[in-house]
């Protein structure tokens, strides 16, 4: 218990509880403007944090993570303009609510949402970690392998954009990761004699061309686009016990949606909150309110975006596999901290695991005081001009990407996935599975090789070791779902009832 | 309340007392900004000519907090304690490449004493694994400062008691044991060497990265045995009453003689296995610099060693605290070089092309989803009326794409102009900051004294950082 008491020493001092002051600030307000998003701030903040110590570090990470979540509702909500893509739910119902004349309702609805959401998904963190981080400490190889091909096959299916597109962006991403050393073989490969191309292209460049850099290039394509907001009253967001009651159920189903799907490798924020409302108006008893500014719809949104925050921990501090592309920037984090998450980080830095829990919770409670309490002034800090903000972020794209490792090389890398991004973009292909997939590729790689390695050469154990197995059984199956299972949905759809009825005839004999 | 677009975009105008507060506020920290670094820029005018009248930058190949990075902290604090140098000592952290980025950037550097490299035996390995075509030759080697000891490990329900036992394991049947050890790394050619000393002995080496990774593949029972470090080992090695499936067992130090640590495991030499392996920290000079700067950094790194805080953090370490110089180095280096080359002949699995096969799947998916958007298009061939109709909404909400593409071009400007290393960090991040927002500002009205203010605010902010609190080597 060594651990815990260390971390919550760091958490309770006067640095670790003002990092989380200003870390759910500082995350609040990217979320809160639009075309800032967590992840730019913390790819952003991590070359900051590189001399300073570990357990703060990943205190003002996590902070920004759990801040950035919750702020996108308040331009969701006034704006009709998302934050951040975690939030796009949100406007459905926020929006006409706040116009109807609730928008202190309608962000308080909000802020109890990502509480309780943020709450429930932090048990399960705190539950699951630790036995998932045991079994995967028995996972080899080939085990490993199976396990990443399962995350990648999961993004692409389940990622809403099409299966060709999603899966040719993780493929591409994996792609980008080939270069530099190989590390089953220790050999360099793809360098074009170059030698800056031996340690290949880094994932802070990378994540700032591809997100930042191309965002706020977007954002100036669209300067004049800054909206009006619906003005807040100075009614309290503070709702009473009884809303929390009427909402219970709703919350805490959207909140383990939120977990579960957080927890799936590779997916993020915006589908856990996608899923949740779909549930939510599947079981409503009056469905055709949803998008006309109906609570259940906020509440179902918000629970989940904040719920998938606990819920992608659990993979990453217990396997080290990133759940979405802000796990793949604190994986970084904790690598460039000298921590390799994983099954050891358990044991090797429990104080570690301890801080990362710790932060989430404090951060969650510091962030829905903050929304209650300054709600009047968050809602102005999203209005600043973006001649101001703009060319500020470029300043920082350039000068973070220099500082990962004091040379130029990683600077040009950031500019030319800043294009390749738009490039992308305008072609309608996600950036997530590409991020996703940069990560995950070498992963699979290394395990694959080493797996061989240690085989002889045989591909034999993918299929006679029986967790490897599933894994892959499991991720072709995906696969097959998703080429073939939208075209049969579509089928049953369309097919008159009678055909539905011959199939569930089918069925039961 | 509704706010007007005016309202917003020039905050200047209105008076309200806060705001005039705020405003101060921001004026007062650039113009101490703006002071500190008039100054320093001052300082640097003044100077002596005796070596060092500069800032000495140390690159270490490996990223910070890492264990070269812990250990070059400490020998830059012994350094600093012993009252070496007046100029100050910059660590620039260059990871990547096992090494190679780092010692690439010092090989090529000016031979004039200002850029020294800190780096263990990897320099000889990365040459022999073909990564670089260069290796300690390509260097002055300034001196030997610190080894630490490799030990074998195995877990401690192992049959396996001692290097012996391995060895024979190892030749009554070959590449039944599944020895851990990162190919083209000093511990790769160690478990090479060990097979060499055994007729028939044959191992089935894998790869399998850091410490942990490997230590965690041992418990699972996913390899047999592996070469660690001696503090890898002691961080290990769990608590008494562990089972004994859930800890691990030294059999053996890569040393001639025991360590004074773990005095009850064997060295190899004394089994009469003739393989040392011991990873030495080298600081090494770009060839061509001249003795007396060599001499130089020489005596300074002994003083620094010879440090009582040096001595005692380098034991917390578990490094030994060796120091080697001149023909006791060369011969040293010799030595290590000798032990690696001849088993340097390369055996390895051929693995499949992997990347190969990705860059060709890829390539098909795009194939597929090119198909499909055409196919989409000609589908859509009859609507076009109405793409046409769409296209024009497009474009009218993308109305600034000149704006966007001038930004980026003024940004690659700018970073081009910090690469030539002509203009402070200062200067080329407020002249970027300026441009863009004049140009932005064309479109969306804000006050011009207010972008001046935050161009100069981000450029000193971002100087100041990067040189008072990171220590970030800037061109």
């Amino acid at each position: 218990m060594d651990g815990l008491a260390e971390a919550i020493d760091a958490l309770f001092s006067l640095y670790g509880l003002g990092v989380i002051l200003v870390g759910t600030f500082l995350g609040i307000t990217v979320g809160a403007v639009p075309g800032l998003t967590g992840t730019m701030l913390i790819a952003l903040v991590l070359p900051l944090t590189y001399g300073a110590d570990p357990l703060l570090s990943m205190t003002l990470l996590i902070s920004i993570y759990v801040g950035a979540v919750s702020g996108g509702m308040i331009t969701a909500t006034l704006l009709r303009m998302p934050g951040t893509p975690a939030s796009i739910i949100t406007t459905l119902d926020g929006y006409p609510m706040a116009r109807s004349g609730q928008p202190e309702k309608a962000l308080g609805l909000g802020v109890m949402a990502s509480t309780v959401g943020g709450g429930v998904s932090w048990c399960f963190l705190v539950l699951l970690t630790g036995p998932i981080a045991v079994l995967s400490s028995h996972f080899g190889f080939f085990e490993y392998f199976s396990l990443v091909m399962m995350a990648l096959v999961l993004i692409a299916s389940v990622g809403g954009a099409s299966l060709t597109r999603a899966l040719f962006s993780g493929f591409l991403g994996v792609f980008f990761a080939m270069p530099g050393i190989n590390a089953a073989t220790g050999r360099t490969r793809w360098t074009f004699g170059i030698t800056e191309m031996n340690d290949g292209f880094q994932l802070l460049p990378v994540l700032i061309g591809l997100f930042a850099v191309n965002q706020v290039l977007t954002d100036i394509l669209k300067i004049e686009d800054q909206g009006e907001p619906v003005s807040i009253g100075s009614r309290s967001l503070w709702l009473g016990p009884r809303q929390w009651l009427n909402h219970g159920v709703n919350l805490l189903r959207s909140s383990i949606i939120g977990t579960w799907i957080g927890m799936l490798p590779g997916i993020g924020a915006n589908i856990g909150s996608v899923t949740a409302y779909t549930v939510a108006k599947g079981v409503s008893r009056q469905p055709e309110r949803f998008g006309h500014g109906c609570e259940e719809g906020i509440v179902a949104s918000e629970a989940a975006n904040n719920a998938t925050i606990g819920g992608s921990l659990i993979p990453l501090i217990a396997m080290g596999l990133p759940g979405s592309v802000v796990e793949a920037v604190l994986l970084g984090a904790l690598v460039i901290h000298g921590l390799q998450p994983g099954p050891r980080l358990f044991s090797e830095s429990p104080d570690m695991v301890y801080t990362i829990m710790g932060a989430m919770l404090l951060a969650n409670f510091v962030m829905a005081i903050m929304m209650i309490g300054s709600m009047r002034w968050l809602a102005k800090i999203a209005s600043i001009p973006k001649p101001y903000l703009l060319p500020v972020i470029l300043a920082f794209c350039v000068i973070g990407s220099y500082a990962l490792a004091n040379r130029f090389f990683d600077v040009w890398v950031m500019l030319g996935f800043a294009v390749l991004g738009i490039g992308l973009e305008r072609f309608r292909i996600p950036l997530a599975p590409f991020i996703i997939g940069f990560v995950l590729g070498p992963i699979a790689e290394k395990n694959l090789s080493l797996g061989l390695q240690a085989s002889g050469g045989s591909f034999l154990p993918l299929v006679t070791r029986p967790l490897s197995l599933l894994f892959l059984s499991l991720s072709v199956a995906l696969l097959l779902f998703s080429i073939f299972g939208s075209r049969l949905k579509k089928g049953w759809f369309e097919r008159p009832e009678s055909i539905t009825g011959d199939f569930d005839g089918e069925v039961r004999s | 309340m509704m706010k007007t677009p005016e309202a917003i975009a020039a905050p200047v105008q209105s008076a309200k007392p806060f705001r005039v507060i705020l405003r101060l506020i921001s004026w007062l920290i650039t113009s101490c900004l703006l002071l500190w670094w008039l100054g320093s820029q001052w300082d640097e005018r003044s100077g002596e000519s005796v070596y060092p009248d500069r800032p000495i930058q140390i690159v270490v190949p490996y990223a910070a907090g890492g264990g070269s990075d812990t250990f070059v902290r400490i020998i830059q604090q012994g350094l600093i304690d012993a009252g070496e140098f007046d100029q100050p000592l910059v660590i620039i952290n260059q990871p990547g490449g096992i090494g190679t980025i780092g010692s690439r950037e010092v090989k090529n550097a000016e031979p004039d004493g200002y850029k020294i490299l800190c780096h263990h035996n990897a320099i000889i390995t990365a040459k022999l694994a073909e990564t670089v075509d260069y290796g300690p030759e390509a260097f002055e080697p300034i001196a030997l400062t610190g080894e630490m000891s490799m030990v074998i490990l195995v877990r401690a329900d192992s049959e396996i008691l001692d290097l012996d036992q391995l060895l024979s394991a190892a030749s009554e049947q070959p590449e039944a044991i599944k020895f851990a050890a990162n190919k083209g790394a000093p511990a790769y050619y160690a478990a090479l060497q060990l097979e060499k000393a055994r007729d028939g002995a044959k191992f089935t080496i894998v790869s399998s990265g850091g410490g942990a990774d490997r230590y965690t593949k041992i418990l699972g029972g996913h390899l047999d045995a592996g070469i660690f470090s001696l503090s890898e080992y002691l961080d290990f090695v769990a608590p008494e009453g562990t089972p004994p499936d859930r800890d691990v067992r030294a059999i053996a130090v890569l040393s001639k003689e025991r360590h004074e640590s773990i005095p009850s495991v064997p060295a190899s030499v004394e089994m009469g296995i003739p393989v040392v392996l011991r990873n030495a920290n080298y600081w090494w000079a770009p060839k061509g610099t001249s003795s007396e700067v060599i001499t130089r950094l020489a005596d300074a790194l002994r003083d620094a060693m010879d440090q009582p805080s040096v001595k005692e953090e380098l034991s917390r370490l578990r490094l030994d605290p060796t120091f080697a110089v001149g023909d006791e180095l060369q011969e040293k280096l010799f030595e290590t070089m000798r032990g690696f080359e001849q088993v340097a002949e390369s055996r390895t699995l051929e693995l499949p092309r992997f990347d190969l096969y990705l860059a060709a799947l890829t390539v098909l998916l795009f194939g597929i989803l090119s198909l499909q958007s055409l196919s989409a298009r000609f589908r859509a061939h009859d609507l076009t009326s109405q793409e046409v109709a769409a296209s024009q909404e497009v474009g009218e909400v993308v109305t600034h794409r000149l704006l966007a593409v001038s930004c980026f071009a003024v940004v690659v400007a700018h970073v081009l102009a910090f690469q030539s290393g002509w203009f402070a960090l200062a200067v080329v991040i407020g002249s970027m900051v300026l441009s863009t927002g004049l140009l932005m500002s064309r479109f969306v009205r804000v006050s011009k004294l207010a972008l001046l203010e935050l161009s100069l605010l981000t450029g000193l902010g971002t100087q100041y950082l990067f040189t008072e609190i990171l220590m970030v080597a800037l061109p």
